[in-house]
């Protein structure tokens, strides 16, 4: 009799491991699955950014140092995220896309910022069409970016929880990572309001 | 506000509508019944107890469930073509995915991003040309053949954020198979309507029936009918209506969840409430439509409005909001003018501005934690005290505020602020009306004044200064004005000569405007004559009476929409400054002239009679209780103008959302 109450609290507890187990990769594979949204739209991001430069370069004579910093910062973040695409949520490897991502922004600010003093560029009619592109994935990286952040929160709580806390170190799941880019809409100074 | 508790009360309160709706059904079959009964029908014959017949009941009852229930089938199917067939019958026009129309490849854009932040396929997008009030539709009966159509009026007035708002709010009715549900709710009602329909018509041929006897009792259960049809019809719209209005706040909160700010919706809901095209729509079958749109497509009455009134979706998105920011937002656009370039961050999706440049749009406007740009709309609220108190005195603040505001400047315009080449020119231009019929005179002018590359460098400095805001002015002015004095005598004194010209153009001359001119002026004159500069003279306040009321007169003037408030406002500021002495409210013709010549004369005032006008111009400005950033501006330049500088009372808001 105690035989059978003992395999059957040993079935039960084997069975809640199970579904312990299973929720957990569930929301592993979902904040993967997010990740590769974000993947898709900075994919975009990228290659908008040498037809940019082209378009750029005819008016930007004087102005090598600021195209060559918008390359550079593009091809490191191409690295970063061909890199991070390979385990996303990893602490290292989101920090170092988000910064890659975030000095790719700024060398963009200061290239657009350049617009201003020639009017030339500005009117382009293709330089438009791109920095309406650039605004527009930007906004897309943006939402991406809030699904994976909220598929990750849902994991590290899943994961953290008790009991579901002992699972998780036994079966070795990993904290996952926000990714945390600036946003492009925030990257002035900061403004002013009144009282 | 929390979007997820709002979201679930928002869906509690549509359920009860829809059960109560199944209800009001039951409750229509069970008073025919109870008709029937009362005229004598459907009783057993006194043979078998004269109890109640409720085979017969019930075949009465069954016959209104079908009939019901065929009617509403028919209309549903009808409904049920795919959003595009909609979208084709309110006459609009698709936007395709290869489009190089610039406004529509936003639009396009606006809704891919809006479908990855809800997570719904991208469905087609349609635009009404024909429609100038800002609306928009998501029609279809499931996500996956759904449409979204925008009206032209949208394109043209909301920008990139409000637009985004509104497709989200579009979103969210696709998502929360709203459509749906709405197309059950008219099905429904269609086959309440139709017992009254059917009761019509029995009605009539039991009236005109041969058989007298059998003819009444028809047209009584006709009648009966008729009255419940239609009863059941109007209560039933009343509780779709709310139904529909439920829905429209379970997507604005929706909308606020996929973009994350609600400064976006909010600003287009507000530019919807200042506007005179309002959201109103010409199609013929808006009222297919009429629950899938942003706003109330058609006007009727409250009962049955489709959506909660405006100003309590502003409301409820932001809690501060104030009616009075409309005004300003349908100054700045009811007239919009084409924008410089397009991805400006107040131009509208087809490429329009606000007609007064610096006037920011509702969407600006952000929540105070997001801290928005400063807009001639914003109020505050400022005390004589606190204005006077702050006259020449900067704290720490002051000069982190100047150094964002120096910051906030475009390059081009600090560094010609800087070079004693351009500095004349940036002048002339700040000189220029930003509208009006003053600034053709007055380019005019300058094109007379100047040879050719001259003046194309300030025309471009003009379309510059225009996109400035409001608050940038005077710093720019300050910058310049510290240039000027390193120019030659003879050049400062031919740029104040035409300085002065621009000024004195006839026509609509902005009061602000002449003011800032009238300032680089007196500071110029100043480094002129550095003698003359004595900062304060001996002039009583007493012999300054004409100057004063002329100054506080124009100022109320200008600060007031109507001639009450603005003479309300003259009394208070008089009573502020000179308590012993009554005034009476007169606005002088040549305004111009007056101007000069009170600023001239309360120059010579000493600094404690100046005060006393400062603190009665500050009570004239915040009469209403507030201050708009272009009153707050022309304060600080008329003060200037007195030679005493007021910093910017403003606070940082760090942009941390």
């Amino acid at each position: 009799m105690t035989l059978i109450i003992l395999l059957i609290i040993i079935a039960a507890i084997v069975l809640y491991l199970i579904v312990v187990y299973n929720g957990l990769v569930t929301s592993r594979n979902g904040y993967k699955n997010a990740f590769a949204q974000i993947d898709v739209q900075l994919n975009r991001r990228h290659d908008l950014i040498p037809n940019l430069v082209e378009t750029a370069k005819g008016y930007l004579k004087h102005e090598r140092e600021t195209l060559e910093a918008v390359v550079q910062a593009r091809n490191a973040a191409v690295s970063g995220l061909s890199n991070a695409k390979g385990n996303p949520g990893n602490e290292d490897a989101m920090k170092d896309l988000a910064g890659k991502e975030n000095q790719l922004t700024q060398a963009l600010g200061r290239l657009f910022a350049l617009r201003e003093a020639y009017p030339d560029l500005k009117a382009n009619q293709n330089m438009m069409q791109l920095s309406e592109e650039l605004t527009s994935t930007e906004n897309r990286v943006a939402f991406a970016r809030q699904a994976f952040n909220d598929a990750v929160l849902t994991y590290n709580n899943k994961r953290e929880v008790f009991p579901n806390s002992f699972v998780a170190s036994m079966f070795h799941f990993q904290p996952a990572h926000m990714l945390e880019i600036e946003d492009p809409a925030k990257r002035e100074a900061p403004e002013v309001s009144f009282t | 506000m929390n979007f997820f508790a709002l979201q679930k009360q928002a869906r509690r309160a549509s359920r009860r509508m829809v059960v109560l709706f199944l209800l009001a059904v039951v409750a229509i079959i069970v008073a025919v019944d109870a008709i029937v009964v009362f005229f004598g029908y459907g009783k057993l014959p006194p043979a078998q107890g004269g109890g109640l017949d409720y085979q017969f009941l019930g075949m009465i009852s069954l016959g209104l469930l079908v009939l019901i229930g065929l009617a509403s089938l028919q209309r549903t199917l009808s409904l049920r073509a795919g959003g595009s067939a909609v979208a084709h019958s309110m006459g609009a026009t698709p936007v395709n995915p290869d489009t190089t129309n610039p406004a529509w490849r936003r639009l396009r854009n606006i809704i891919e991003e809006v479908a990855i932040a809800s997570g719904v396929p991208v469905p087609d997008v349609y635009v009404m040309e024909h429609e100038l009030g800002i609306n928009a539709f998501a029609a279809g009966y499931s996500p996956a053949d759904a449409a979204i159509c925008v009206t032209q009026g949208s394109l043209d007035k909301l920008t990139r954020d409000e637009l985004q708002g509104v497709i989200a709010h579009e979103f969210s009715h696709i998502l929360n198979g709203d459509m749906r549900l709405n197309i059950r709710l008219i099905g429904l009602l269609f086959g309440i309507l139709a017992i009254g329909i059917v009761g019509r018509s029995i009605m009539y041929s039991g009236a005109y029936s041969r058989s007298r006897r059998g003819g009444n009792g028809a047209a009584i259960i006709g009648l009966a009918l008729l009255l419940v049809g239609y009863i059941g019809f109007f209560f039933g719209r009343l509780i779709q209506a709310s139904v529909a209005r439920s829905r429209e706040s379970l997507a604005d909160a929706s909308a606020v969840q996929f973009t994350r700010q609600n400064a976006g919706i909010a600003g287009a809901l507000k530019k919807i409430a200042a506007l005179s095209e309002s959201s109103l729509l010409q199609a013929q079958n808006t009222d297919q439509v009429a629950h899938m749109l942003f706003g109330e497509g058609m006007a009727g009455f409250a009962m049955f409005a489709t959506h909660p009134p405006l100003l309590q979706r502003i409301k409820a998105l932001q809690p501060e909001f104030d009616p009075e920011e409309l005004k300003a937002i349908a100054k700045a656009w009811s007239e919009p003018v084409p924008a410089t370039h397009a991805d400006a961050p107040q131009a509208s999706l087809a490429g329009f501005a606000p007609a007064l440049a610096g006037v920011q749009s509702g969407a600006a406007t952000a929540t105070p934690a997001s801290g928005g740009a400063a807009a001639p709309g914003t109020r505050t609220r400022v005390s004589a005290e606190h204005v006077t108190q702050q006259v020449a005195s900067a704290t720490p603040d002051h000069f982190q505020l100047a150094q964002t505001l120096r910051k906030r400047l475009p390059q081009a315009l600090t560094s010609a602020a800087s070079d004693t080449q351009m500095v004349p020119w940036l002048l002339l231009a700040m000189a220029v009306a930003r509208t009006g019929d003053a600034r053709t005179v007055q380019t005019q002018l300058i094109a007379q004044m100047l040879n050719a590359p001259a003046a194309r460098k300030v025309n471009n400095f003009v379309g510059q200064l225009e996109k400035l805001d409001l608050q940038l002015r005077l710093p720019l002015a300050t910058l310049a004005i510290a240039t000027v004095r390193r120019l030659p005598r003879s050049r400062q004194e031919k740029l104040m000569e035409r300085i002065n010209t621009i000024m004195h153009v006839d026509g609509e001359v902005n009061m602000e405007e002449y003011c800032l001119s009238r300032m680089v002026q007196v500071q110029v004159l100043d480094a002129l004559k550095p003698p003359a500069a004595a900062k304060h003279g001996h002039k009583r306040l007493r012999q300054c009476q004409r100057e004063t009321r002329d100054l506080f007169a124009l100022v109320a003037h200008y600060g007031n929409d109507n001639e009450d408030c603005a003479q309300q406002a003259f009394a208070a500021a008089c009573a502020e400054a000179m308590p012993d002495i009554s005034l009476a409210y007169a606005v002088p013709d040549d305004w111009q002239q007056a101007l000069d010549n009170a600023l001239a004369q309360l120059d010579r005032l000493p600094p404690e009679s100046k005060e006393r006008i400062v603190r009665g111009l500050s009570c004239a400005i915040r009469f209403d209780g507030q201050v708009t950033v272009s009153e707050g501006e022309l304060l600080r330049v008329v003060c200037a103008a007195l030679h005493c500088p007021l910093p910017p009372f403003v606070r940082i808001a760090t942009a941390q959302a």
